[in-house]
């Protein structure tokens, strides 16, 4: 069988990037001496030097790695910081070598071929990645020790040889070892590298499933090297295409090439006034010329902005930001709309700016190819929804972002708490039939989560006044009608007083008392009533409130 | 370069959406909006159609009484389940609860500021004609406050209802007590009275269902239909009442734990 020469790849490694990361992004909170670890739902997705030395180990649950080391700090889990502190490194490394594949925060790869040759070979390569990734930490760590840092994220490896696989075996083991790892060119020396390595590693640098591994180590096939001792038809006949895979693998012939596309151009666009604006409409035909060449290069390139940052800034050094998203993807238009309604909502808001803005900056996040949106046949997306979802961005372009509002299902004991009113604007729109795919419309059929404890059962009140009415509530003899701390009454309601008339109360239901978040500041202790009353146009009821010897109406059976 | 000759615009009011009028070649069914079961006695049945005749699309309803919410909403249950979109304009204190519990599909039911932010100011009135004319297009049920409608010029509402019979909405207006202004000429007026409450005593019980007595009469109706319904029954939901018989005519309440 021909075999193709794997390109030579060098592989730059930190095996436990999270923790750098944390480190880097909030030194004050986070310290190279402490034992740390980073998780992710409720499970140790890695740790650093110090917690493994302690008994932490990755994959572990929550439970178990405090018990092993109960002064381990606990770092929570964020992808964006990972990536957003990777990118100084990256960049530090892209001094040197343009096209660089980042296989994920913390690891990547690069072809050796060019730079290895200026630089005079593949061990002045190693070294000199090693300084510029060094240096790019450097910029990043605001006056912390490389060192520290580097080491509690347990080191920083470089390995170089033929192949992906072994380039990251080589950089995994440069990072324990503390100097960079690199094999000898050729064929033989690649697989006699890989021989000895557990079969278990293809889970973590090649992406093989664990079951596999699994069933190849119950057959005996512990490490590499016994697989590559194997011939291939046999591998084939055993286990199908994967067989042939695994075997590639295992030889170090792997050929998959580094994915070396080049990075895509920074995209942020930025206006700069040299003359304060403060009008809203001139700002926003500022922004036009901003969002028209960001839509025109995506539209050269069969490509939507799906998450966008809008930042402006006023001359005083006030700041608006905002990160918009939607699924259907912006071009110009879309996008100049989420400008304005962030705009409108800062210069017409609550705490306007107090001159005039000076920058407009539109950062794109995430780019993706534009797919067009498929109109459903039957179900799905309808006309309706089409012209609906064009409505509401209009009403929203006239009254701003905050006018129109969509329920989502939040639970609780007050009618006004139930649902809670979400910004159409922030949800995004119809993606199939309704907005109501980030929404929940109604509580899960599950009894825990469908009746809360203390709620008020069916009917719900069809009036909810989100600011009470204040009203009295009388007995027979015109005395007010308290309720003590035990949930007594002073006595039998007679009278509804509101607004200086008085109306027969016919019939009523409680105390029930709500004593909610005792725990907290936002404490509240009330009792609740129905209360029917007899009003001119006939019977009405309401729910009543009577908190510290007040009474109020919360809302209206109407 | 030449000239292009466009095709003459219609008239502004008609909007981009012109060619979506009702046609004459429509479907008398498809003139129709759906309702809820338990109105349909309301509406009566045509003569050449099985069919229970149903909420006519370009309609002005006014829902008056002591009911009026409730009412107003039971009206949004079967459009909204059968697909339509509905706007709930300048009502905050809308029970959503109540709304879900009667089965309107709160997926498609958007909650609108009210566009004259309480100031009934000239500058504000081509801002709410432009919110209501482009929610006009875009939905086909606009649940109106009264006090939205009374702040609207006279020429503003008519206009609007112009629009909404071009369109084919519905505009479903809400009023407390039977004054609503006296510019807007409602086509059908569903005026929901309550009889009784039922399910809570002197100090016991709860809230169980409610007795309303729905009356419907329009311009264009001999006469005035009436309809006993629960609204809301001991679900949240809206149902008829069924003839008394032996026995329901005392009703039995279940005790349920209520704290």
């Amino acid at each position: 069988m021909a075999t193709v020469q794997p390109p030579r790849c060098a592989v730059l490694h930190t095996p436990a990037w999270p923790i750098t990361a944390a480190i880097l992004h909030e030194p004050e909170t986070f310290g190279p001496t402490q034992p740390l670890a980073v998780f992710h739902a409720q499970r140790v997705l890695s740790c650093s030097p110090l917690a493994w030395r302690e008994g932490v180990r990755p994959g572990q649950r929550r439970r178990q790695a405090q018990g092993a080391c109960p002064h381990l700090v606990i770092v929570p889990y964020n992808s964006d910081r990972d990536a957003r502190m990777y990118e100084p490194v990256v960049q530090s490394i892209g001094t040197l070598v343009p096209l660089i594949d980042v296989e994920n925060p913390g690891s990547l790869l690069l072809a050796t071929r060019g730079p290895s040759r200026y630089v005079g070979g593949d061990d002045a390569l190693a070294v000199r990645l090693l300084a510029l990734a060094r240096e790019g930490l450097s910029h990043a760590s605001h006056g912390l020790d490389v060192d520290e840092v580097m080491t509690a994220g347990g080191g920083l490896g470089v390995g170089i040889a033929d192949g992906r696989v072994a380039a990251t075996l080589a950089a995994r083991s440069s990072s324990r070892r503390g100097e960079p790892v690199v094999i000898q060119p050729g064929m033989q020396a690649t697989a006699d590298f890989l021989a000895p390595y557990a079969v278990k590693v293809l889970t973590a640098v090649a992406g093989c499933p664990p079951d596999l591994v699994d069933l190849l180590e119950r057959l005996g096939l512990r490490q590499l090297g016994d697989i590559a001792r194997l011939s291939v038809t046999d591998l084939v006949g055993r286990f199908g295409a994967i067989g042939e895979t695994l075997h590639r693998l295992a030889s170090g012939t792997d050929d998959t090439p580094p994915s070396t596309i080049p990075p895509p151009p920074d995209l942020t666009m930025a206006r700069v006034f040299d003359d304060p604006l403060s009008k809203l409409d001139m700002l926003v035909f500022a922004a036009k010329a901003l969002t028209d060449e960001l839509g025109g290069y995506f539209h050269e390139r069969g490509q939507v902005c799906t998450r966008v940052q809008v930042e402006a800034e006023s001359e005083h050094g006030e700041s608006s930001q905002r990160v918009w998203y939607r699924a259907e993807g912006m071009r110009s238009s879309t996008l100049l709309d989420r400008v304005r309604w962030q705009l409108d909502g800062w210069i017409n808001g609550a705490e306007p700016p107090t001159a005039g803005v000076t920058l407009l900056r539109v950062t794109p996040i995430d780019i993706r190819s534009d797919a067009g949106t498929q109109v459903g046949f039957w179900g799905g997306r309808s006309e309706a929804d089409d012209n609906a979802t064009r409505a509401i961005t209009r009403v929203i372009g006239l009254l701003g972002p905050q006018s129109v509002t969509v329920a989502s299902w939040r639970g609780g004991r007050d009618p006004r708490e139930v649902y809670e009113m979400m910004y159409y604007a922030d949800i995004g729109s119809a993606d199939s039939g309704g907005v109501g795919q980030q929404l929940v419309l109604r509580p899960d059929d599950d009894a825990d989560t469908a009746e809360w404890p203390g709620s008020l059962p069916a009917p719900a009140p069809a009036v909810v006044h989100h600011e009470p009415l204040l009203v009295e509530v009388i007995d027979a003899y015109g005395r007010a009608v308290a309720v003590n701390g035990r949930g007594l009454m002073s006595a039998t309601p007679e009278m509804l007083v509101q607004r200086g008339h008085s109306y027969r109360i016919a019939a009523w239901a409680g105390p029930w008392p709500v004593d909610e978040r005792w725990w907290d500041h936002r404490a509240r202790r009330a009792a609740r009533f129905q209360l029917v009353v007899e009003q001119p146009n006939g019977q009405c009821a309401y729910l009543a409130e009577v908190a510290s010897g007040q009474w109020w109406l919360t809302a209206e059976y109407a | 370069m030449s000239t292009v000759l466009l095709p003459s615009v219609p008239n502004s009011l008609s909007g981009p959406l012109s060619e979506m009028t009702l046609s004459e070649m429509m479907l008398a069914r498809e003139r129709l909006l759906p309702i809820h079961q338990a109105l349909a006695p309301l509406f009566g049945v045509s003569s050449d159609d099985p069919a229970p005749l149903a909420l006519t699309r370009g309609h002005t309803v006014a829902c008056v009484g002591s009911a009026a919410m409730s009412c107003a909403l039971a009206v949004l249950v079967a459009p909204t389940q059968a697909g339509s979109w509905a706007g709930v304009v300048g009502l905050p204190s809308c029970g959503v609860q109540a709304a879900a519990d009667l089965g309107v599909a709160l997926e498609r039911t958007v909650f609108v500021a009210d566009p004259m932010g309480g100031s009934p100011a000239s500058g504000q009135q081509t801002d709410a004609a432009a919110v209501l004319s482009a929610l006009v297009d875009g939905v086909d049920v606009l649940l109106l406050a009264q006090h939205v409608v009374n702040s609207l010029s006279t020429s503003l509402l008519r206009r609007l209802q112009t629009r909404v019979q071009s369109r084919g909405g519905v505009l479903v207006v809400v009023g407390e007590t039977k004054s609503l202004t006296s510019s807007l000429s409602a086509d059908v007026r569903l005026t929901a009275t309550t009889q009784q409450w039922q399910g809570v005593g002197l100090g016991y019980g709860h809230l169980q269902r409610r007795q309303v007595l729905l009356q419907l009469d329009g311009r264009r109706r001999a006469r005035t239909t009436e309809h006993q319904v629960w609204l809301p029954d001991h679900r949240g939901q809206l149902s008829s009442v069924e003839t008394v018989t032996a026995e329901n005519t005392g009703v039995v309440i279940p005790l349920r734990r209520v704290g």
